[in-house]
């Protein structure tokens, strides 16, 4: 519930970059404006290497139109927004897109709106999500069907051209040196299984598959019995 | 070391870290003869480079390929079972991060590949294995793993795999399961599931949790989304047990991502559902359509191809199941029964059925949009058979027009060319009656005192007279006309064997167009042939899959003293010669 949380600075700035992109509507012809989930991720991901929050990020497999791309996402980031929810401070839309991949939306509540924000997190989150030229809210810019196309961060302002790439896709290589590990696999084949076979060689071929069947039965009973003895649970 | 933008908060440690990482790759015993045949089994050095690359210039001297490929170094096989053997991907050393990545790979002839690798140093820690590196350590061996087995697949493996996973197939999800023989800093497993930042960090790796135990051996498990950490003192025990499990959920993966495609196929189809409402407004719609149901056609084969690998898979690991949960020892049991194997592989069997369905019901509806498209392409194509047919028509509506003016004038010059014949003979005798011998007419002397003789010489001359004439107009008409069209409309059932012979033995074949519709096979042969040695170009329209001749139009260039008669003739005659009418 509510009132078990307890708001950290981390909450109160992701609070405060929310509503700075979203809107509630308040009469019948005005629209509510809500943040993509990837754009916030992508926001989250510029403030974490700006140490604005003080979030985790790692590599994480996500689906888009174009197919898997791997980005730097903040699992911390994503349970304070499960946590804001929870509070009710943060409205979710699910979304389908052109393709019925599922995405969500965010948009601050009311509840949201009445929480007081620090000047100094407001100073540190407008540092990252407005133009340094011109002052405007920053934007994504990229290409969901793309496959490895940069991902832009924008001044949308038509004189404005400010435009940097975004790093969230580049993942940082650590160094590691590893040995090949094989797992005991349920299937160990002997030399008595590859001279069984041998014997179905002559087998007509429209026979073979009925023949192949029959001579797994036959390897995995004499497997289970031999296995059976050694452990003491055979006949 | 790396340099990473991020200061991690290293709470979390694993010590002896293995990682095994599940895949699932359609495949079958005939793929894994040819796998064993790519790795050289049978050859005494079993050591080797391998690449995807395709030669497609067989004929040349030397190849220039990627810097990036795999070495493969075979241990174990059966030709059409399994084939156990170490990777290594060997990349350009342009980056200060050292990796040394050896890889221990298992392939089976029903699709489980078991990528395993232990670790031995991660970031120069040799003891502790940080929890905050090892997605980044997975991101590399995911996509290290694909590129590997990508090499090694044949080209029909990867587009099988491409289908579902698309562009980005290097990147597909597989199922990774962390092993290991302690998680430190705590010794209880809630300790790391605080909903905060422990679990956080766990999250990293398996994303979100579905279940945990701790048993009373201490063993731990957490089973998440997107992963597994097993942690255990005695692993090698239950490794037949986590390899059960993982290739189960490597085809839930697998699964997940063909269900997916379904959904886009449709999408598409719905596509082509609205762009075959706008045949009669955009023209390049139906072609467009066209290529696309062909695409999707082309993936509904492959899809139920697929749906064949799966279920033999399938069948395979829960017969394989089946077997060894008889012989489980009582720990393999307990985890077995944690880790749920057996209702996975009935789940991933339910939904395999379910695809099957689905994937039936995606036929029907291809095969509704298919004869809905051959509709709306029957009524195109009757629009324009009508079309050519009104134009063929009105075409010979003018030639009838045309000749009857002709005629009309013909009548003309035959009245004109009497006159001017019978001005001619006056001008040469002079005038003349029959009531006075001496005012008959002559000739050059020679005296006509017969009226009905003299009548006879007008009647001579006026005739000669026409006759000239109207050969002078023809040859300057023919000399005029460059080309001549004749449209011969057959609609006849024909041998198509005698009309093949007729179009090799005859004609000089430049450019063939084929339609195909569902019951017919337009096919449109553009030809020349001599005829009387005049240049005659053919367009034949025929069915060359039910024996229809259709139409043929011929244009002929400078066609001179031939009429029309004359070419259509030939060509009938040419026709009957080979028996090609029914």
């Amino acid at each position: 519930m509510a009132q078990n949380f307890e708001l950290t600075d981390d909450h109160l700035k992701l609070l405060y970059l929310i509503s700075k992109y979203t809107r509630t509507a308040k009469r019948s012809f005005e629209k509510d404006k809500w943040i993509k989930e990837f754009t916030l991720r992508a926001l989250i991901y510029e403030g974490i290497v700006n140490n604005v929050f003080n979030y985790d990020y790692s590599p994480m497999s996500i689906e888009m139109i174009g197919g898997r791309r791997i980005l730097n996402i903040s699992q911390d980031a994503e349970d304070d927004i499960a946590d804001l929810r929870e509070m009710k401070m943060l409205d979710c839309l699910r979304l389908s897109s052109t393709n019925y991949r599922l995405t969500n939306l965010y948009k601050i509540s009311q509840e949201g709106m009445k929480v007081e924000i620090p000047t100094q997190f407001k100073e540190q989150i407008d540092s990252l999500c407005k133009c340094p030229k011109c002052g405007s809210l920053l934007e994504l810019e990229y290409d969901p069907t793309g496959k490895d196309d940069p991902i832009y961060i924008v001044c949308k302002t038509t004189d404005c051209l400010f435009k940097t790439i975004s790093e969230i896709s580049e993942i940082e290589d650590i160094s590691y040196s590893t040995e090949p590990y094989f797992p005991a696999t349920p299937i160990l084949i002997s030399e008595e299984h590859e001279e069984s076979k041998k014997e179905i060689i002559e087998i007509k071929f429209h026979e073979l598959i009925e023949a192949q069947k029959q001579l797994f039965r036959n390897y995995y009973h004499k497997k289970l019995q031999g296995i059976k003895k050694k452990s003491g649970k055979g006949e | 070391m790396a340099i990473i933008k991020d200061n991690l908060i290293k709470d979390v440690w694993f010590k002896d870290l293995k990682i095994l990482v599940a895949d699932y790759i359609p495949f079958g015993r005939n793929s894994m003869i040819a796998i064993n045949k790519k790795l050289e089994a049978y050859k005494k050095v079993r050591d080797s480079l391998i690449s995807a690359f395709l030669d497609k210039d067989p004929g040349s001297s030397t190849i220039e390929i990627s810097p990036i490929k795999t070495r493969v170094v075979l241990l174990k096989f059966i030709s059409s079972e399994y084939s156990n053997f170490i990777s290594e991907l060997i990349y350009p050393e342009i980056s200060s991060v050292q990796q040394k990545e050896y890889v221990g790979v298992s392939m089976s002839h029903f699709g489980r590949i078991i990528l395993g690798i232990e670790v031995q140093s991660m970031e120069n820690e040799k003891e502790k294995f940080y929890l905050d590196y090892i997605p980044r350590l997975l991101t590399d061996i995911n996509e290290d793993s694909s590129r590997l087995i990508h090499d090694l697949l044949s080209i029909h493996q990867r587009m099988l795999i491409e289908l579902i996973f698309g562009k980005n197939y290097l990147l597909r999800q597989k199922y990774p399961v962390i092993i290991s023989q302690e998680i430190q800093p705590y010794n209880d497993l809630t300790s790391y599931l605080d909903g905060e930042r422990k679990e956080n960090e766990i999250k990293q790796i398996i994303e979100y949790i579905e279940n945990y135990k701790e048993f009373n051996n201490g063993d731990k498990i957490i089973i998440g989304t997107q992963g597994t950490i097993i942690t255990s003192k005695n692993i090698k025990e239950i490794e037949p047990v986590i390899v059960q499990f993982a290739f189960a959920r490597a085809i839930t993966v697998f699964l997940n991502n063909y269900f997916s495609k379904i959904f886009s196929i449709i999408d598409e189809m719905k596509q082509i559902n609205a762009m075959s409402e706008q045949f009669g407004i955009d023209p390049r719609s139906f072609t467009e359509c066209q290529d696309k149901m062909t695409d999707i056609a082309a993936q509904c084969t492959l899809m139920i191809e697929l749906c064949g690998y799966l279920k033999n898979s399938l069948i395979d690991a829960m017969y394989e199941s089946d077997q060894f949960k008889t012989i489980y020892t009582d720990r393999q049991a307990e985890i077995a029964q944690f880790l749920d194997i057996e209702n996975i592989l009935h789940s991933n069997s339910s939904r395999l059925t379910d695809i099957i369905n689905l994937i039936h019901g995606l036929e029907n509806d291809m095969s509704n949009l298919k004869s809905q498209i051959n509709v709306i392409q029957e009524k195109r194509l009757q629009q324009i058979f009508k079309g050519i047919k009104d134009t063929a028509q009105i075409q010979r509506r003018m030639f009838r027009s045309n000749e009857r003016q002709e005629n009309k004038i013909q009548i003309l010059q035959i009245i004109l060319s009497g006159s001017l014949a019978i001005e001619l003979l006056n001008l040469i005798v002079g005038d003349y009656n029959f009531r006075n011998s001496e005012n008959y007419p002559s000739i050059f002397g020679l005296q006509i005192s017969n009226p009905v003789l003299w009548f006879l010489i007008n009647i001579g001359l006026w005739i000669v007279l026409v006759y000239l004439v109207i050969k002078l107009m023809k040859s300057m008409t023919d000399k005029a006309v460059d080309t001549q069209n004749i449209f011969l409309n057959y609609d006849r059932p024909i041998k198509l064997d005698n009309f093949s012979k007729w179009l090799e033995s005859n004609l000089e074949i430049i450019s063939v167009e084929t339609e195909q519709l569902e019951n017919r096979y337009l096919k449109t042969t553009i030809a020349q042939m001599l005829i009387d040695g005049r240049d005659v170009e053919l367009s034949i329209v025929y069915d060359e899959k039910n024996g229809y001749l259709y139409t043929i139009s011929m244009e002929i260039s400078q066609p001179k003293t031939k009429d029309k008669s004359y070419y259509e003739n030939y060509i009938n005659r040419s026709l009957r010669q080979l028996d090609v009418f029914k």
